[in-house]
């Protein structure tokens, strides 16, 4: 379950950074759009102003059609030289009739909204399109500066407030004959209304509205999605911007919000209109994510077409995979695993759990479920099961140092321990028929002194060397006989017949100190102390020498029995009886054990010495 | 009621005749009286004062140079037109409105006639007055749009909206220097100087001929002013006679502000 609480973790672990990233990138995303709104409206102001500007010089240019026209000029100059210093009734006629044809003249986009001619005094020859001064004789316009600057020869524009209304002022001389002064001046008007705002908003793409006076006079959207209905919130602010020194003193003030979601910004138009805080201003919405479901929301599907599908599937399918295979592989085949032993265990095909096929936590569970099917066969009276062990393999092994070697059972030694309790006490051989007895790798051979006593054994009676509960104990195994396989007393068989080449010597003579054996990694092992064992038979020498795989082994298990002697030696343990016959026989027992359970091809033994005594260790190996 | 009623029908005919009598000549002995003192005009008979004046020229009044710089955001374009020379593109005032001629006689003037001035065109009409104390200026606003005109520093003339075709009246107090602005329009600024001894005023024309009438015979002398401040060095003194008439000036005046100095 390791793998997948790691990614279970890890799996949080991106949960947890994918969302913290999310929501950075919400407070990034309100930032660059507060960001972005403000620049955003700096630009619009600046593209308005501009605009402005173009649209003023345009209109300043289209003068022109009134400066030049002959009917204007002759007017201006009669009424100059009027002598009652009153305009002639005649040139307001003239002057009048000639500015309507000025205004057809005018492109529309450009055409102004009144047109005046005025003389060298300043009083207003004629109108066109102001006609609530048609009679009023003394209307005049010298008195501004746009309209004073023009009488004195200077092309320029201004911006007015008259009463509730915001004017563009454009004025040029008209010039009758050069080097002199100007006869007057032509002057035209167009008023900031909704006309106008529209048209400039349109041109500009910005939310625009004019204001003087601290009311708004005009306004218009040009983006789409905007609600005009918006840019009456300017109406309360406009009373503040006054407090904004750098509206005051640049004439543009800084982004100020009128809503957490809509900004605007403040700018005053040139001329006379600038003392009386009359302007435009700017009016943008600023998108905002208030959270990560936002991001959803708020996409088009054009965002949606755009996230990189070919790269989140897979991710997240191999994601899902990797959670899945990890927890079929530590959940589901363990458990699977368990189901099928236990109904195996169940109608008797095994009688206990296969412990080595479980990991981890199974492995615990199933050893605790072994632990108590035997408690409960102790308890019912049978013998429990107990890890084979090379003692209940190769049979008891006299403790007594008297022993000689090989030549065990020894009548009269002394029965060995109680082998049906005791932690070390082997189970019965297996009575299912294709079930193998349960071996662990390690074969201790200390537990042999621990066994039955030293009984001769056969490969056929080893079965048999382990009495069954509740049997008498064998006859004490008598001292180390010279030679031959020695009997197997109380049992009433006829020695096994021992193998021509496995067979040892009668009267082995003192074998030559053998090479000293590889021992397992870890081994502690005193080597000073050679180890001297009977002579190996000739035959089997040629046995372990030989070429074919079984002389191989044999060759190999002499150099583990020679070792094993030798080391037994080197315990102080005694290794009477213990032939290498009766070693070969239960290595090979062991070894098909293991090669059934296991399905490895062979079996290696090893020697190492454990609590002070020799023991075997048999490793499968599958190359 | 009926006791007043009684006392009349008592009195005698020779009473009904000569009362009203003597009652027509008392009120018409104080109008002519009232008229007198009114007019300054003493004994003898009015006279006038004519001349030229010239240095016009050089008159920029502030409103207008100010509002030719580009630093006071006045406008987006302004450029000289290049066939209008440049003498003619100096950015001198109307005379007619902007520059006050004003003869000083030996005492204290009598308060003038109420004057009109007409707010219309971005300025008033004339810009450039100067009273004894106690004239009454009535400004009376012919645009079609309200004005709002109040006294630099005088709360007691503070801005108040005076709509078309209404005026307001301002009267001249003290001695000194006053300023009239149109909170509404900045080019508006009248300047109204309040002198005890002025006893008339008048105004050139563009091409810098004046005349200044109703001068009671006596010593003058001639001062203009410009902006609300004397300009040019004030005209030696002429003497209208006891029969009046009119006195020309024998040379031109300059007035320009060089000669000030």
């Amino acid at each position: 379950m390791l793998l997948s609480r790691f990614w279970y973790v890890l799996l949080s672990i991106a949960v947890g950074v994918s969302l913290y990233i999310v929501f950075l990138a919400v407070g990034q995303y309100n930032r660059r759009q507060t960001i972005v709104m403000k620049e955003g409206l700096a630009s619009d102001s600046q593209t308005v102003e501009w605009a402005l500007k173009i649209d003023s010089r345009r209109r300043l240019d289209q003068l022109s059609y009134g400066s030049l026209n002959p009917a204007v000029q002759k007017s201006l100059v009669d009424s100059n030289g009027a002598k009652d210093n009153k305009v002639p009734q005649k040139a307001r006629e003239e002057t009048t009739k000639a500015l309507k044809a000025v205004m057809e003249q005018i492109p529309s986009e450009f055409k102004p909204d009144a047109l005046f001619a005025v003389d060298r005094d300043g009083r207003v020859v004629g109108q066109a399109g102001f006609d609530q001064v048609a009679a009023n004789e003394d209307f005049e316009m010298g008195g501004y500066p746009v309209v004073f600057d023009a009488l004195h020869g200077f092309l320029r524009d201004d911006t007015w407030a008259l009463g509730d209304k915001l004017y563009l002022v454009c004025a040029r001389p008209v010039e009758t004959e050069a080097g002199s002064a100007p006869a007057g001046a032509i002057v035209g008007l167009k008023e900031f209304n909704r006309s106008y705002a529209t048209d400039m908003a349109k041109r500009t793409r910005t939310n625009l509205a004019f204001y003087t006076a601290g009311k708004r006079v005009a306004s218009a959207t040009g983006t789409e999605g905007f609600e005009e209905s918006q840019l009456e919130l300017i109406g309360t602010d406009l009373a503040k911007v006054g407090d904004d020194k750098t509206y005051e003193a640049g004439g543009r003030s800084e982004v100020r919000m009128l809503r957490d979601d809509l900004g605007v910004m403040y700018a005053r138009l040139p001329g006379d209109a600038w003392d009386l805080h009359a302007g435009f201003s700017v009016i943008r919405p600023k998108v905002t994510i208030t959270s990560p479901m936002g991001f959803i929301s708020g996409a088009d599907d054009k965002d949606k077409s755009s996230v990189p599908y070919l790269i989140i599937v897979p991710v997240l399918l191999l994601a899902a995979l990797i959670g899945i295979a990890l927890t079929l592989l530590e959940h589901t085949l363990p458990l699977r695993e368990m189901v099928g032993q236990a109904e195996r265990l169940k109608v008797g095909q095994i009688d206990g759990l296969q412990i080595a096929r479980f990991r981890g936590a199974y492995r615990g569970i199933a050893q605790n479920v072994n632990g108590g099917i035997e408690r409960i066969v102790e308890k019912g009276g049978g013998v429990p099961r107990r890890p084979a062990d090379l003692e209940s393999i190769l049979g008891p092994v006299p403790a007594q140092p008297a022993m000689s070697a090989f030549a065990f059972p020894m009548d009269g030694q002394a029965p060995p321990p109680d082998r049906g309790s005791g932690p070390n006490a082997m189970p019965p051989p297996p009575s299912v028929p294709g079930r193998a007895p349960p071996t662990p790798p390690v074969l201790q051979a200390q537990q042999i002194q621990k066994a039955t006593p030293p009984v001769p054994m056969n490969i056929a009676s080893q079965a048999q060397a382990f009495p069954p509960p509740g049997a008498p104990a064998s006859p004490p195994v008598p001292a180390a006989r010279p030679a031959g396989p020695p009997p197997v007393p109380g049992r009433g068989g006829p020695p096994p017949p021992v193998p021509a080449r496995a067979a040892p010597p009668a009267a082995p003579p003192p074998p030559a100190p053998l090479p000293k054996a590889p021992m397992p990694p870890g081994d502690e092992m005193d080597d000073d102390e050679a180890t001297m064992v009977a002579q190996i038979p000739a035959e089997v020498l040629a046995q372990a020498t030989g070429e074919s795989k079984a002389d191989a082994e044999a060759g190999e298990w002499l150099k583990v029995y020679e070792d094993f002697i030798r080391t037994k030696k080197q315990c102080g343990e005694a290794t009477d009886g213990l032939t290498f016959e009766k070693f070969q026989h239960t290595l090979r027992k062991n070894r098909d054990a293991l090669m059934q359970r296991h399905g490895c091809k062979r079996v290696r033994f090893s020697v190492y010495v454990k609590e002070g005594r020799a023991s075997l260790k048999a490793t499968p190996v599958k190359e | 009621m009926s006791t007043f009623a009684n006392r009349s029908s008592s009195r005698s005919p020779l009473f009904r005749f000569v009362a009203p009598r003597l009652v027509a000549v008392a009120v018409a002995l104080a109008v002519a009286a009232a008229l007198t003192c009114a007019g300054g005009v003493i004994a003898g008979e009015a006279g006038k004062v004519k001349g030229k004046v010239t240095g016009l020229e050089k008159l920029v009044p502030d409103v207008y140079s100010e509002s030719a710089d580009s630093k006071n955001h006045r406008y987006n374009w302004r450029e000289g037109s290049p066939t209008v020379p440049a003498q003619h593109r100096a950015l001198y005032g109307s005379p007619s409105k902007e520059v006050c001629l004003a003869a000083f006689g030996g005492g204290n003037a009598n308060p003038f006639e109420p004057i009109k001035v007409k707010v219309t065109g971005g300025r008033t009409n004339p810009a450039m007055l100067v009273v004894p104390p106690g004239t009454r200026i009535q400004f009376l606003n012919v645009d079609p749009f309200p004005h709002k005109l109040f006294q630099v520093n005088e709360p007691k003339w503070a801005p108040n909206v005076t709509g078309p075709g209404s005026n307001r009246d301002w009267t001249a107090g003290s001695p000194g220097r006053y300023e009239i602005r149109d909170e509404l329009f900045p080019s508006v600024r009248t300047f109204v100087v309040v002198e005890p001894q002025v006893s008339a005023i008048g105004y050139p024309s563009r091409g810098g001929d004046f005349s200044i009438d109703k001068l009671a015979p006596g010593e003058y002398t001639l001062r203009a002013y410009f902006n609300g401040k004397p300009v040019g060095k004030d005209q030696p003194g002429f003497r209208i006679p006891d029969k009046g008439g009119e006195v020309g000036l024998k040379t031109d005046w300059n007035i320009s502000p060089a000669e000030s100095k």
